[in-house]
């Protein structure tokens, strides 16, 4: 599954925090990060941990069960292996069955789960019994994305701006529904022969200049922690034909919350001078348990770029 | 058989011990003036010769009383060195004469007259700047024979009782030429008086309190007055010397992270600090995310910081008050001021209206580095961002006649910082505006007449492809106040006075999604008061006094209900008054002198707050924080503060001394839960957690003011602690600002006329920090784990910051010029701004360089910032 934000694109923001405190300090003398010992000694009680959850898509779903970890150090999280594994939504129990391969990821059958439900997910696991419930949220129709072309010398795109676009993402200030949001980009291969306009030289000389499938979490609210983390509009090239499958996958509350701390406590947090109070991020499972167990129901529209 | 070594040994410890023991009583012995030996001739010597000699041996100063002596009269002297306080008997017999101490004043005074009440007239007026006609705050005025006196208050006015008929005044003030009147007193007297600078003070660059003889004939405790005129050849960050940094470094004051323009008195919270500008309160002092404050130091008159007793007067805050002044604007000629630094520039004029009746000052200051960044920066992200400040003061009086005096002022600041890149545009700033009136009623009433506008607003921009977003956010303020000063008579002051404020917060709106906004909150705050300054003898005095002050929710507005688990349950629309807290806040303040140069103190403040800051950011004053109104939902907050002090001064040394302890008990602190989202929501009230607070501490400071070498040398030791309900599972644990131990060291060496150097060093435990323990994944993230809140510290906070002032022309010519070279953070201390968990990263700090490795880093924000700024004025 791919990660929320690109690496690159949190790398840049990172770099213009840095650009702006450089700007008053004149001479270069900005700060930076150093490696200290560890503030606390370490306690790592490995406790289980839960990850995964049921979509409204027909598909073998994953739940990985592994233990927590130290702060510093080798980072490496033991699989929980040997665990028992079912998904129930009231009515019916789906036993999920731990893939030989791959210890501690526990998958289900071809299953789908139902906007208004509830599931359960229950986790026997080292005599101890762990439990964790989400609703699936019914998802909505939304607008598709509206690819706006690059304006005339605008960043990265010179005067080399016909047929490309930028993106603007679905409210991710002030949407009101929190979602994950993914986009895919499908580019025919053969683009360039049919490509009407001049392309910028850079977008010819690089191989990795398109656009690759990112995975956003729309936010409902403005986020100070991560003003400089995200923005409401991504630049991208977009060549016309290109397909773009936008997928939405309606959280709840607890979910979200869940996700936002997360990010408030990892991809929000380092240099970031905005970065909010340290606190511990709270799931829905049982007994201890850290991690979220999710329902999510999705929602996909598809569009092709044309003049 | 005895060794020869422990002989030697035992000598040294007995010699040691010897030492100690006669130390304080050869101290005591040195500094008693009374005992110093005056060498004389075995002669004849007349009064007045003697009196003569005494003064060119000792010093020391004769003021008189209602007395009459031949100072022709001889008197013989047959030894060669007599002590001074026998000299002065033998001059002055006992039963003819009362001798009183002062410092190194001996005052005569007759044993067979007094004077009665009615032999007194009443003196009062302004004391003021001779060249520019500022009027002076703190100035003395006192009669040499009875030595009663009155100092100006906070608009330069006095009025003194004086005895009838031919006396001789002093008028005092640091940094000016004293001033001696011979007056012939028939009735009151309207006497407006202007005092000279004293040039070489110009040179005595410390930061210093009020003289010390103030701090020990004074009930004021834990009070410091500042001057601009000595900041300004300070080290400061990137040479632009500030306000707000001075008070960051004086003892019982902490900060959570350098750069940074909050500051946290005594245990109490970020919001418990009212900053005032000439009257006005100022939300958020902060630009460029507090690395400067607002406050422009060519605009600054002085300021006075409270941390202990802070008078009935004030009131709105718990923990302190920085009242700070802006010039007023030379009534005499025309003058321009200013400096231009790496940062910013400024510039700044004066010039009367009408000469000797009015005024006006305009000051402005701007940084520049985004055209720096535009024209030389080579990267697409940095040239398309632009970041700035720029600030304008303003202030204009005029005298209408002896009585009345208008004053009309203004500041207006903003931030900008747009990023392109990324589509932002993030717009904050401060706008006051003060009118007052200074109005005489008589001899002995004084009012000064305020109307007052401030407001703090925020904005954020967002440009996406079909349109623009904002979102914006404010807090404005209306007030009018009416503050008096009666001058009961020569033991008495009463000052009493109406404040009434109108608070509109706006919590924030975007045009674009209406149901995104809030709702506004209006409110209004009132406030009667009224208090005493006593002197119930020459040892003794207390001040005391009540402020009731009133708290009215105004409709229209839906006030939310909450159950336990701070889910909404209900709510309610309300029109009109809705609610009122009331509060009653006793404040005391008592000194008595235990000697000449040596004073207890003790004190007793409560104070109430209606407003509340909550912030979910680990830096101080983010733009983004969140002010609050007390409502149904939102208790006030109280504190009550208790403290002492023992105050010493040593004149014959330059030192001053004073130990301040305290205990402070805060109710209804407001916490955020974790993770608690405070924008764009309208039920941010569950997001919250009220309980207790406790601080205790004390503060050690040493000064020195006199001298080529001058400074002072701080020591705090102090702790604080929260216990909130919901927070932290209920348990107490440390403030985030707990920093027990802090040491401040400031020193200004004046080398010659034209080269003054300067340092300062400071020192304080790691602020508190919430560390983890274990940690888990997910997503491919490592999601720390925490322990305890504020389970642990960040390393220990110390830095050196060195400067030079070289002044092209020596500093009383009447064009001056000066370079200011400063090295903040001389030793390049990376001093931690915060500490996180993460997978091991590249020696930038971006990339990660090794995911299977979790490492502890700290970031931190300056190494060596050399900066030099050059200074003019004529």
């Amino acid at each position: 599954m791919n990660i929320y934000k690109i690496i690159e694109r949190i790398k840049y923001h990172i770099r213009s925090v840095i650009s702006i405190l450089s700007c008053f300090v004149i001479l270069g003398s900005t700060g930076c990060l150093t490696e200290i010992d560890p503030l606390t000694e370490e306690n790592s009680t490995k406790t289980l941990v839960v990850e995964g959850g049921i979509t409204s898509e027909l598909k073998q779903h994953l739940v990985t069960l592994g233990l927590s970890g130290n702060v510093s150090g080798q980072n490496s999280f033991d699989p929980a292996s040997g665990a028992v594994v079912t998904i129930s939504d009231g009515e019916n129990s789906y036993l999920l069955m731990e893939d030989t391969k791959s210890p501690g990821d526990y998958y289900s059958q071809e299953i789908a789960g139902e906007p208004g439900k509830s599931y359960t997910l229950n986790v026997h696991y080292n005599g101890e019994s762990y439990q964790g419930t989400d609703t699936m949220v019914a998802s909505e129709p939304f607008d598709p994305v509206i690819p706006a072309p690059i304006e005339p010398g605008r960043f990265l795109f010179g005067k080399h701006n016909k047929g490309f676009y930028s993106i603007e993402l679905p409210g991710n200030f002030g949407n009101g529904k929190p979602v994950i949001y993914e986009l895919y980009y499908d580019t025919p291969d053969d683009w360039k022969d049919n490509f009407p306009y001049s392309i910028p030289q850079r977008f010819i000389d690089r191989t990795n200049w398109q656009p690759r499938d990112t995975t956003y979490l729309i936010h409902p609210a403005l986020e100070t922690a991560a003003l400089f983390e995200y923005s409401t509009t991504e630049i991208v090239g977009i060549p016309l034909f290109t397909l773009i499958r936008e997928r939405q996958y309606f959280m709840s509350e607890a979910h979200y919350a869940f996700q936002r701390s997360v990010l408030m406590e990892t991809d929000w947090r380092g240099v970031n001078i905005l970065q909010s109070t340290p606190g511990n991020v709270t799931g829905n499972m049982s007994n201890g348990a850290y991690g979220f167990f999710y329902a999510m129901d999705m929602h996909e529209l598809q569009k092709i770029i044309e003049e | 058989m005895l060794n020869i070594r422990e002989v030697v040994k035992n000598m040294k410890q007995i010699k040691l011990m010897v030492l100690v023991l006669w130390l304080p009583i050869v101290l005591n012995a040195q500094e008693n003036p009374k005992n110093k030996l005056i060498q004389l001739e075995i002669r004849k010597y007349t009064q007045g010769e003697l009196m003569q000699q005494i003064e060119k041996q000792t010093g020391h100063t004769f003021g008189y009383g209602n007395i009459s002596f031949d100072r022709a009269e001889t008197i013989d002297i047959n030894r060669s060195s007599i002590s001074l306080k026998e000299l002065v008997r033998k001059l002055f017999p006992e039963k003819d004469y009362q001798i009183s101490w002062r410092n190194n004043k001996i005052l005569i005074k007759s044993k067979t007259k007094t004077f009665s009440s009615n032999q007194t007239v009443q003196v009062y007026g302004y004391i003021t700047d001779q060249s520019s006609g500022e009027r002076l705050v703190g100035a003395t005025i006192f009669d040499e024979s009875t030595m009663l006196g009155a100092s100006t208050n906070g608009y330069g006015f006095y009025s003194v009782n004086f005895p009838i008929g031919q006396t001789v005044v002093q008028v005092r003030y640091l940094g000016y030429k004293n001033l001696a009147l011979k007056l012939h007193l028939k009735s009151d007297t309207l006497l407006n008086l202007s005092l000279a600078i004293q040039k070489q003070y110009l040179e005595e660059v410390v930061v210093t309190d009020d003289p010390g003889i103030q701090k020990i004939q004074s009930t004021e405790n834990g009070t410091i007055s500042l001057s601009m005129q000595k900041l300004n050849k300070m080290p400061a960050f990137a040479g632009e010397p500030d306000v707000i940094k001075t008070i960051q470094a004086l003892p019982g004051v902490q900060t959570i992270a350098e750069g940074t323009s909050g500051y946290f008195v005594r245990g109490g919270n970020l919001d418990q600090n009212l900053i005032l500008l000439d009257e006005a309160p100022i939300y958020n002092p902060s630009h460029i995310l507090g690395f400067f404050s607002i406050f422009n130091q060519d605009a600054v008159k002085d300021m006075k910081f409270f941390k202990g007793h802070i008078p009935a007067k004030y009131g709105g805050r718990l923990s302190s008050l920085l009242s700070v002044r802006m010039k007023e604007g030379n009534v005499k000629k025309f003058t321009a001021s200013g400096g231009i630094g790496l940062v910013a520039s400024r510039l700044t004029l004066e010039a009367p209206i009408v000469k000797d009746k009015g005024s006006i000052i305009l000051s402005g200051r701007r940084t520049y580095a985004d055209f720096i960044w535009q024209t030389l920066s080579a990267d697409d992200a940095t040239k398309n961002t632009s970041v700035y400040f720029y600030d304008f003061n303003a202030k204009a009086n005029y005298r209408l006649n002896d009585r009345n005096t208008l004053f009309i002022s203004g500041f207006f600041g903003r931030d900008v910082n747009k990023i392109k890149v990324q589509q932002y545009a993030i717009i904050w700033g401060n706008q006051t505006g003060t009118l007052r009136w200074n109005h005489i009623f008589n001899d002995r009433l004084f009012a000064n007449t305020s109307l007052i506008y401030s407001q703090y607003a925020y904005q954020l921009g967002l440009r996406t492809v079909d349109n623009n977003l904002k979102w914006k956010s404010l807090i404005r303020d209306y007030s009018f106040k009416v503050d008096f000063d009666y001058f009961l008579n020569s033991s008495n002051t009463l000052t009493f006075g109406v404040h009434s404020t109108f608070h509109k917060l706006n919590p924030g709106k975007t045009n674009e999604a209406p149901e995104l906004s809030l709702s506004n909150a209006n409110t209004l705050e009132h406030a009667l008061y009224i208090g005493n300054e006593t002197k119930i003898n020459d040892r003794f005095q207390i001040e005391y006094g009540l402020r009731a002050s009133l708290f009215q929710n105004l409709g229209p507005s839906t006030i939310y209900q909450f159950n336990e688990a701070q889910q909404v349950i209900d709510s309610g629309s309300h029109k009109g008054v809705f609610h009122n807290f009331f509060s009653i806040e006793p404040r005391i303040a008592i000194n008595y002198q235990l000697k000449e140069n040596t004073s207890l103190k003790a004190s007793y403040n409560r104070t109430a707050q209606y407003l509340h800051l909550v912030s979910n950011t680990m830096l101080p004053f983010t733009t983004f924080d969140h002010w609050m109104m007390s409502n149904p939902n939102i208790e006030p907050q109280y504190a009550d503060q208790y403290s002492v002090g023992y105050y010493r001064r040593f004149p014959d040394r330059g030192f001053n001394l004073s130990l301040d302890a305290y205990y402070k008990h805060l109710n209804n602190q407001l916490e955020v839960v974790d993770h608690a989202q405070l924008l764009m929501n309208k039920y941010i009230e569950a997001e919250l957690r009220s309980g207790k607070g406790y601080a205790y501490g004390f503060e050690l400071l040493a000064e020195k003011n006199v001298g080529k070498l001058q400074g002072h040398i701080g020591y705090t030791y102090a702790k604080t602690t929260r216990k909130i309900e919901g927070i932290n599972q209920d348990a107490t644990y440390n403030a985030p600002f707990d920093k027990p131990h802090k040491v401040d060291f400031a020193m200004i060496y004046e080398m010659n006329k034209r080269l003054t150097f300067g340092a300062n060093w400071v020192y304080s435990s790691g602020g508190a920090i919430t560390a983890p323990v274990e940690t888990f994944t997910h997503q491919g993230r490592t999601v720390p784990v925490y322990g305890d809140r504020n389970n642990a510290r960040l390393p220990d906070f110390h830095r050196l910051d060195l400067s030079m002032s070289l002044f092209r022309r020596k500093p009383n010519a009447k064009n001056q010029s000066y370079w200011v070279f400063t090295l903040y953070n001389a030793y390049g201390r990376e001093n931690a701004a915060g500490v996180f968990t993460s997978q091991e990263l590249d020696s930038e700090g971006v990339k990660v360089k090794d995911p299977s490795i979790q490492k502890t880093y700290k970031s931190w924000l300056f190494s060596v910032v050399p900066a030099v700024s050059y200074n003019f004025k004529f």
